[in-house]
C-alpha cells in the first residue's frame, strides 16, 4: 500500500498539474486561459474559425507543462564506462604516447523533438503559406480586377498601413520603454499585419522575426475577423453621404483568354520586380492559372480542398504552438496588438482616401467605399464595402466593384512582403 | 546594426514606391491586354452580324418569346436560365450580347442519370 501511495505521489509531483505551481507555471495557466478565450471566439462568435481554432488549440498544447510538443531535438550525453569510452575515443598524448580516456567519459545521443516541432518546420522554412496561397489562387476570381484594372491602385494604397506602422513600431522603440523595443526586422513583421493577409503575415514573420510569430498571427487573424467592426466607422468618417451614394457602372465581361493570361502576366511582372515575393505570388498565380485554364479540374479540387485543409491544420496548430508563455506574456505582445490595429486602420484609411481621389478624377464615377477593400481580407473587406454602401442606398451593389481592390490587395500585400524580406531577409 | 531614422524612412518610402510601381505596371499591361481583346471582339462582332448583336437560340424552335409562358415557365425561371447561359458563355470566352428566343426541354435522359454519368466519367 505504501509503495502504491509512493508511486501515486511521484506521479503527481511529476505531472503537469504540479508544474503549474512551480517556477513560472502560473504563466502557462494564463496562456491556457487565453487559448480558451480564443477557442470561444472561434466556436461561438465564429471569428475566422478555420484558423483561430487550430491556433488556439496549438497554444493550449504548447502551454501544458512537460508536454514537450514543441521541444527541439536534443543532443544528450549518456555516461559510459571509462573503458567503453576509451574504446570509442582513444586519446593519445603526443608528448608521452600514453592513452588517456577520462576526457571522453560521455557519449552523445540524439533525442527526437516534439510532434509540433517537426510540423513547424513547414512554417519556419516558408512552405505552408505559399501552399495556402495556391489554394486561395484556385478560389479567386480576378475578373472584377481585369475588368477594372484601376482597382489595382486601391490595392496599393491600402498597403500604406504597412509602411506607416513600420515607422510607428520603430518610433515606439525609440522611446526606450523597457521591454518595448523592436528591431527593424520585428517592426517589419508587425507592420505586415496591416496587409490583412494571414499567410503573408506568417510568411514574412517566419523569415524575419520567428520569435514573434504567435502574437503576430493571433493579432492578424483576430483583426481580419473584426474587419466588419473596424472598417465601417473609418469609411463613414472619411466619406461624405454624396460619395457613398455613388452607383458605379456595370463591369465589362472578361474573356476566358484574358483570365488565363492574367496570372502569367502578374507572375512575370511582380516576380521580376520583387523576386523575394515569388513564393507567395507565384503560388497564388499558379492556383489561379489552374482554375482559369479549365483543364486541370482535379488539381483545382485538390488544391482548394484537401491540400488547403491539411496545410491549414498544420499551419494553425504550429503557429499557435509558438505562443509559449515566455514569448507571449510580454509588453511586446500588447504593443503588437495595438500596432496591428493601427496598421489595419491606416490601411483602410489609405484605401478610402485614394478612393476619394479616384472619385474626384473620374468626376464621381468611383464610390470611395470600395477603397477600404484594398486591405485584402478576402472577401470580408469587399462585403463590408457592399454593406456600408447598401446602408446608404439599398439598391447599390458595390460587391463586384469592391472585389477588384480586394484581390489587388492580396497582390499588393505580397509585393510589400517581398520588399520587406528583400531588405531585411 | 546601426539603424537611424533616415534608414527607417528610406525603407518605408522604398516599400510604398515599389508596391505602387508594381501595381501601376500591372494596370497598364492589363488595360492594354483588355483593349486588344475588346478590339478583337468588336471586329468579330462586326464581321458576324451587321449591327454587332448576335442571337443565340438555345434550342431551335419556330416560336419566339410568347411560348415561354405557355410552357409553364415563370419569368423567374426564364431569368435564371438566361443568367446561367450568360455565365457559361462568359466562362467560355464568348462576350457577345445575345437574346434567348425560346426555351425547350431537350434529351430523353433523366437529369440525375446525366449527373451520375458525368461524376463517374470525369476522372477519366
Amino acid at each position: 500500500m505504501s509503495m502504491f501511495l509512493e508511486s501515486m505521489g511521484d506521479m503527481l509531483t511529476q505531472s503537469g498539474f504540479a508544474a503549474f505551481f512551480q517556477d513560472g507555471g502560473w504563466k502557462n495557466l494564463i496562456m491556457i486561459a487565453i487559448a480558451c478565450v480564443l477557442m470561444y471566439l472561434a466556436i461561438v462568435k465564429q471569428y475566422e474559425p478555420l484558423l483561430l481554432l487550430p491556433i488556439a488549440f496549438g497554444m493550449l498544447l504548447v502551454n501544458i507543462p512537460l508536454g514537450g510538443v514543441m521541444d527541439y531535438p536534443k543532443m544528450i550525453f549518456e555516461p559510459q564506462s571509462a573503458m567503453d569510452a576509451a574504446k570509442h575515443f582513444p586519446l593519445i598524448d603526443v608528448n608521452t604516447g600514453t592513452e588517456t580516456f577520462q576526457v571522453f567519459q560521455n557519449l552523445e545521443k540524439q533525442t527526437n523533438g516534439g510532434l509540433l516541432y517537426y510540423l513547424y518546420q513547414g512554417v519556419k522554412l516558408g512552405i505552408y503559406p505559399p501552399l495556402i496561397f495556391l489554394g486561395i489562387g484556385c478560389m479567386t476570381d480576378f475578373g472584377p480586377l481585369i475588368a477594372n484594372p484601376k482597382s489595382f491602385i486601391l490595392g496599393a494604397a491600402a498597403q500604406l498601413g504597412i509602411f506607416i506602422t513600420f515607422i510607428g513600431a520603430l518610433a515606439i522603440s525609440e522611446i526606450g520603454i523597457p521591454g518595448l523595443t523592436f528591431t527593424p526586422e520585428q517592426a517589419a513583421s508587425i507592420a505586415i499585419i496591416g496587409g490583412a493577409d494571414g499567410p503573408t503575415a506568417i510568411y514574412t514573420t517566419g523569415k524575419l522575426a520567428p520569435e514573434l510569430l504567435g502574437p503576430i498571427a493571433v493579432a492578424a487573424y483576430s483583426y481580419m475577423a473584426l474587419v466588419p467592426v473596424i472598417q465601417p466607422p473609418i469609411m463613414k468618417l472619411l466619406t461624405t453621404k454624396k460619395e457613398r451614394l455613388v452607383v458605379m457602372e456595370q463591369l465589362r465581361p472578361v474573356s476566358k483568354t484574358e483570365k488565363i493570361l492574367f496570372p502569367i502576366i502578374v507572375t512575370l511582372v511582380v516576380c521580376c520586380l520583387v523576386p523575394s515575393a515569388t513564393p507567395l505570388i507565384g503560388m497564388l498565380m499558379l492556383g489561379n492559372l489552374f482554375k482559369e485554364s479549365g483543364v486541370v479540374d482535379r488539381l483545382v479540387k485538390t488544391a482548394q480542398n484537401e491540400l488547403m485543409n491539411i496545410v491549414t491544420i498544420f499551419l494553425g496548430v504550429t503557429v499557435g504552438a509558438t505562443a509559449n508563455a515566455e514569448t507571449f506574456l510580454s509588453p511586446q505582445t500588447i504593443a503588437i496588438i495595438f500596432l496591428g490595429l493601427f496598421a489595419f486602420c491606416v490601411g483602410t484609411a489609405g484605401g478610402v482616401l485614394f478612393g476619394k481621389l479616384m472619385y474626384i478624377f473620374t468626376k464621381g464615377k468611383v464610390n470611395p467605399l470600395i477603397g477600404s477593400a484594398g486591405v485584402s481580407a478576402v472577401p470580408m473587406a469587399a462585403r463590408v464595402s457592399q454593406k456600408v454602401g447598401a446602408a446608404e442606398k439599398p439598391t447599390n451593389f458595390l460587391l463586384m466593384h469592391a472585389m477588384g481592390p480586394n484581390v489587388a490587395g492580396v497582390i499588393g500585400s505580397g509585393v510589400a512582403a517581398g520588399v520587406l524580406i528583400s531588405i531585411f531577409g | 546594426m546601426d539603424w537611424s531614422w533616415a534608414d527607417t524612412f528610406n525603407v518605408a518610402i522604398t516599400g510604398i514606391v515599389v508596391v505602387f510601381i508594381a501595381l501601376v505596371v500591372l494596370i497598364l499591361i492589363v488595360w492594354i491586354v483588355g483593349k486588344i481583346f475588346e478590339s478583337i471582339d468588336t471586329k468579330k462582332n462586326g464581321n458576324s452580324t451587321g449591327n454587332g448583336k448576335s442571337e443565340v437560340a438555345v434550342v431551335s424552335a419556330p416560336k419566339a418569346a410568347a411560348p415561354l409562358a405557355e410552357d409553364g415557365l415563370t419569368d423567374e425561371v426564364v431569368a435564371a436560365i438566361t443568367a446561367a447561359i450568360a455565365c457559361v458563355m462568359t466562362e467560355n470566352g464568348v462576350v457577345k450580347p445575345f437574346r434567348v428566343k425560346t426555351i425547350q426541354r431537350v434529351g430523353s435522359r433523366n437529369v440525375w442519370n446525366m449527373a451520375g454519368l458525368m461524376e463517374n466519367t470525369r476522372p477519366f
